[in-house]
């Protein structure tokens, strides 16, 4: 069924496939905060599921609590497994006209935004990565999705020039 | 008509008090009617009509006085660069838009405007995240004039031509308008089960909106009905989904008539406007090349009567904001090539290979939507073992609805345009120029590494168009394609 795509668009000479580069890892102390954010929302979850067990105990065989307590730890132990590992896939690259942000070793997603479409970029710094001296780059296109282009744990010193690089890259037309 | 000064700074017109009380009273009741809906239910008493009464006094007065302010200071004016406008009296406000920036003009008519005599004017940027930039009431005169004076500038920006600027007025070429029987086709063709389906989940919202306040009430009717409907069963919940179905049937008849009655679509020369609406009349002007993508559907229905629903994809502002969206309902065939032409040139891809999706994509629909929600709603057989019947019924019709998602997720492309299809039941098409790609986005999961598929998601200013599950190697080699092509075209994507 598949038509051969080259047969439909004549491509240029040598395109430059993003899938040969060498992404960029992120800063090694951004898994610090990953494993932060999580243990929060685990502690805040499991604390939750507690309070609702309590509630409900008289009326549902002990063993299912048994058993849904365990699949909720499991999930959890699971997930910090995949954070561990995915960590690697995280990466950034900065090509001559463009910037790229890929992530994601059950569902990987790789991201690019050309530097003639971006519309203003910026830097943030949540409370625990201002501890790590880590920040976060923003970038947005019109009409663009919060979902853009995030490129998280970066130290800060690396997220500010990005961030000079990119915002001498948006044509004056462009900005505000 | 003399022309209007709009060098000084004014007011809107006085007629707009009436408008702004209004406004800012419905947004007061919004904001308190919690509050307002136990004192009014509360108990009778001697003091309930005094407390009652002396509040909707202060607050008919509170408004009063805020509408009176609001309308003082509201002033606008337009200088030789800007459009300026200066409002609010606790925290001024003054915003200057360069009228380079400007999107659109729309002016628009309630029936209470209608009725005044007065229009309101909305401006529209690019940039600007929020809906400040509109001026409740101005005389008609005023609106035309304002809406034409920065129209000017919008158009002879566009044409970059000194000569176009002389030309006055554009004319305008009407191309298609809406009859009463347009409508009652239109009417018909709507998707019933989705709206069906809206209409449960507001009422149920509603119910549980409505249930503190008369919780005693509530609950027993509630425990009356669910007796009721755990009695009669089958009978009730088929009865039910056909009274949920009339319901909506009649309101997407009345929703078309109310958004589409006397549909007027026309085109300018480097432009389209639309004007539309019973008890609000929209006029919207929309510049081709703030257009960024078209999309086009037809349906069983649809098919029938012959006709399309047109979407026209505008640049939004800013994030989270929502341009309106474009729609034109009841468009034959001839419109939408019409269109197609007007926006992209030459039908190139017409002739283009069709690129399918992966049989794959068939496979994980039918899991996702039928196995999925069949294997969630299982538990109901413990009530009643004829729920299998329904499950596998589920099951089966999900069969083939997946199949018919397969056959309609298809694209083609030619060096500089993509139109991707789409849609299960309807039939649904969407198409954008390369220069418009904003970002791209390439995914694959784990599980489908192995089977050499993985989607992709092109962004434009007015969202994104995803092509789901087809050849990783098509998947990069596009990417890369598009990459490129947004980084060297020479044309702006607006």
């Amino acid at each position: 069924m598949t038509t051969d795509f080259s047969n439909s668009v004549i491509l240029p000479e040598n395109l430059p496939a993003i899938e040969a580069a060498e992404f960029n890892p992120v800063d090694p102390k951004f898994l610090k905060i990953l494993y932060i954010n999580y243990s929060i929302m685990g502690v805040i979850l499991g604390l939750s599921l507690l309070v609702f067990f309590l509630i409900i105990k008289a009326e549902v065989p002990e063993f299912i609590l048994w058993i849904s307590f365990g699949l909720f730890a499991g999930i959890m132990a699971w997930s910090l497994i995949i954070i561990r590992l995915s960590f690697s896939k995280r990466g950034y690259l900065i090509r001559e006209k463009d910037i790229a942000y890929q992530r994601g070793l059950i569902r990987y997603k790789l991201t690019s935004i050309p530097f003639n479409r971006i519309q203003h970029v910026e830097l943030i710094q949540t409370f625990i990565a201002k501890r790590m001296n880590l920040a976060t780059i923003k970038v947005y296109t019109a009409g663009s999705s919060s979902d853009d282009l995030e490129i998280p744990g970066l130290p800060l010193g690396a997220a500010s020039q990005i961030r000079e690089f990119l915002t001498g890259k948006i044509s004056p037309d462009e900005q505000d | 008509m003399n022309r209007i000064d709009f060098s000084q700074p004014r007011r809107q017109s006085i007629k707009g008090l009436i408008l702004i009380f209004f406004q800012e009273g419905r947004s007061a009741i919004k904001f308190f009617w919690p509050i307002l809906v136990p004192l009014v239910l509360s108990k009778n008493s001697d003091k309930k009509l005094f407390v009652v009464g002396a509040t909707l006094a202060v607050g008919l007065i509170l408004i009063l006085i805020h509408t009176i302010l609001y309308y003082r200071k509201f002033l606008f004016h337009i200088d030789d660069q800007n459009f300026i406008l200066n409002k609010g009296y606790l925290n001024r406000k003054t915003l200057t838009i360069p009228i380079e920036r400007i999107q659109n003009v729309n002016t628009n008519q309630t029936l209470l405007q209608q009725f005044l005599k007065v229009m309101s004017v909305e401006i529209d940027t690019a940039g600007s995240s929020k809906k400040e930039l509109k001026i409740l009431s101005l005389s008609k005169p005023a609106a035309v004039q304002l809406a034409m004076q920065l129209s000017r500038y919008l158009e002879a920006k566009q044409t970059n031509n000194p000569e176009d600027q002389e030309e006055p007025v554009q004319k305008e070429k009407l191309i298609l308008q809406l009859t009463n029987r347009d409508l009652l086709r239109i009417g018909i063709s709507q998707n019933h089960f989705q709206t069906a389906f809206l209409l449960f989940i507001f009422c149920a919202q509603f119910y549980s909106q409505v249930k503190e306040y008369f919780q005693e009430k509530a609950e027993k009717y509630f425990q009356e009905a669910f007796v009721f409907i755990s009695q009669s069963g089958w009978a009730i919940i088929s009865s039910m989904i056909v009274f949920f179905l009339i319901i909506s049937f009649l309101y997407s008849m009345i929703r078309t008539l109310v958004l589409y009655y006397d549909l007027r679509f026309n085109k300018l020369n480097q432009s389209y406007r639309i004007v539309s609406g019973l008890l609000t009349r929209k006029n919207l002007l929309v510049p081709f090349r703030k257009i960024q993508q078209l999309n086009w559907e037809t349906g069983p229905v649809k098919k029938l009567f012959g006709i399309y629903k047109v979407n026209i994809l505008q640049a939004t502002s800013g994030v989270a904001v929502k341009t309106p969206l474009i729609e034109v309902p009841g468009c034959l065939h001839k419109h939408v090539e019409l269109l197609k032409s007007d926006l992209f040139g030459p039908d190139e891809l017409k002739d283009q290979p069709v690129i399918r999706s992966s049989g794959i994509y068939f496979r994980r629909t039918w899991i996702y939507k039928g196995w999925v929600p069949a294997g969630l709603c299982s538990p109901l057989m413990i009530l009643d073992w004829r729920y299998v019947f329904l499950l596998m019924a589920w099951i089966l019709f999900m069969l083939i609805y997946s199949r018919l998602t397969l056959q309609k997720s298809y694209f083609q492309i030619n060096q500089d345009h993509i139109r991707v299809s789409s849609g299960a039941i309807s039939h649904k098409f969407k198409q954008m120029e390369f220069h418009k790609v904003q970002h791209l986005k390439f995914s694959q999961s784990l599980f489908y590494k192995k089977l050499g598929v993985a989607s992709l998601e092109v962004g434009n200013a007015s969202g994104k168009i995803t092509i789901p599950f087809i050849d990783v190697k098509i998947a990069r080699d596009l990417y890369d394609y598009l990459l490129w092509y947004a980084e060297t075209s020479s044309r702006f994507w607006m």
